[in-house]
């Protein structure tokens, strides 16, 4: 019976320790403990040991040790990383700056297109020019020489305006006025 | 932001979380598997494999815990695990331990056979009735934690911290 009462009692010890008990199981071992010198040298003992225990702790690694250890640790954690196609490591950051320079560079090679001037036309692309031209506007006339202003012939009479070739719509730039019969001067 | 936020960014492709979360939980994790082998480089090997494993399964993790809780689960399997590869696990004095201040050289002497002899008192607890001790009095866990770090319900738990003092006390005689 005693045998009993001193299991139930170490375990009462025990859990007083740990946690503390209600005042109904804490009565119930001092009871206890008042009549058994086993108990109390129980008690008294399990007080120390836990108290050795709990100081028996191992002193913190310095930081050296904790650096290592973050750094070994991060080499393992990259290796366990899934494979990533190369686009998914950009930022975001990084695509703007690629989106905005792909803009300035089509920007840039738009402007220069516009500015650009159309490349000289071959002797083919030539001639054939000239033909729809002349088909649209006539031929023009060869090596007439066009004359402006008064013409002076050979004998000394000058004509106010030198014979015009026949396809040239040409105006006189200006027209002499027939003076003879002004008496006055 | 929660450790369970954090989770859920990292489900949703931000790797970066797990590193906040290795941030907050490197040192405690570690601190609590050293107490436990003795060994710094044992216990930093531990610690990573523990953060590897919650890495390579945190998709599958159905928060039924705190993300802590589900660490610690880990981290004991793995302290488990490596037991039972590296038998017996060391648990001989490290040279880092800090001597307590305000003690005289006998005193020191006295205590530290004294904590001799009850970490080759500890080594003889069964696994659970030792890791039931150790994170009760290192990590001041609650039963209902411990129980679901190590298995087993919150009154098994109880049973086990009992056993343990009882059979330390045993092994011990009536030395403090």
């Amino acid at each position: 019976m005693k045998e009993t009462t001193c299991n139930h009692a170490q375990e009462l010890i025990i859990g007083r320790i740990d946690e503390g008990l209600d005042s109904e199981r804490n009565d119930l071992l001092e009871r206890h403990l008042t009549e058994c010198a086993d108990c109390r040298a129980f008690e008294q003992d399990a007080r120390m040991m836990l108290g050795a225990v709990a100081a028996d702790v191992p002193s913190e690694p310095d930081e050296l040790y904790w650096s290592t250890y973050r750094t070994s640790l991060d080499a393992k954690l990259r290796e366990k990383e899934p494979h990533r196609p190369w686009w998914r490591s950009l930022t975001f950051k990084g695509l703007a700056a690629f989106a905005c320079a792909a803009l300035i560079i089509v920007a840039v090679g738009l402007n220069l297109r516009e500015e650009q001037t159309d490349p000289p036309l071959t002797r083919a692309e030539m001639a054939t020019l000239i033909d729809e031209l002349d088909r649209i506007y006539g031929p023009v006339p060869e090596e007439q020489p066009l004359q402006v202003g008064p013409a002076v012939a050979s004998n000394g009479t000058i004509s106010p305006t030198a014979p015009l070739p026949p396809n040239v719509g040409f105006v006189p730039w200006f027209e002499v006025e027939d003076e003879s019969d002004l008496t006055f001067l | 932001m929660t450790d369970a936020d954090l989770v859920k960014d990292f489900r949703n492709g931000n790797r970066e979380a797990f590193s906040t979360l290795v941030d907050r939980h490197s040192r405690p994790l570690t601190m609590m598997i050293l107490k436990m082998v003795r060994d710094p480089e044992e216990a930093r090997d531990i610690s990573q494999t523990t953060f590897l494993k919650a890495y390579e399964n945190l998709s599958g993790f159905m928060m039924a815990s705190s993300f802590k809780t589900w660490l610690y689960r880990i981290a004991i399997n793995t302290i488990r695990d490596n037991a039972r590869k590296h038998r017996p696990i060391p648990m001989d004095d490290p040279p880092e331990d800090v001597p307590s201040p305000q003690r005289s050289q006998a005193e020191e002497f006295e205590a530290r056979f004294t904590r001799q002899a009850l970490r080759d008192a500890m080594k003889k607890l069964p696994e659970k009735q030792r890791m039931t001790l150790q994170l009760r009095v290192y990590e001041d866990m609650d039963y209902k934690e411990i129980a679901r770090v190590l298995g087993g319900t919150e009154g098994a738990a109880r049973g086990n911290f009992f056993q343990a003092v009882k059979k330390l006390k045993e092994m011990l005689g009536s030395e403090p």
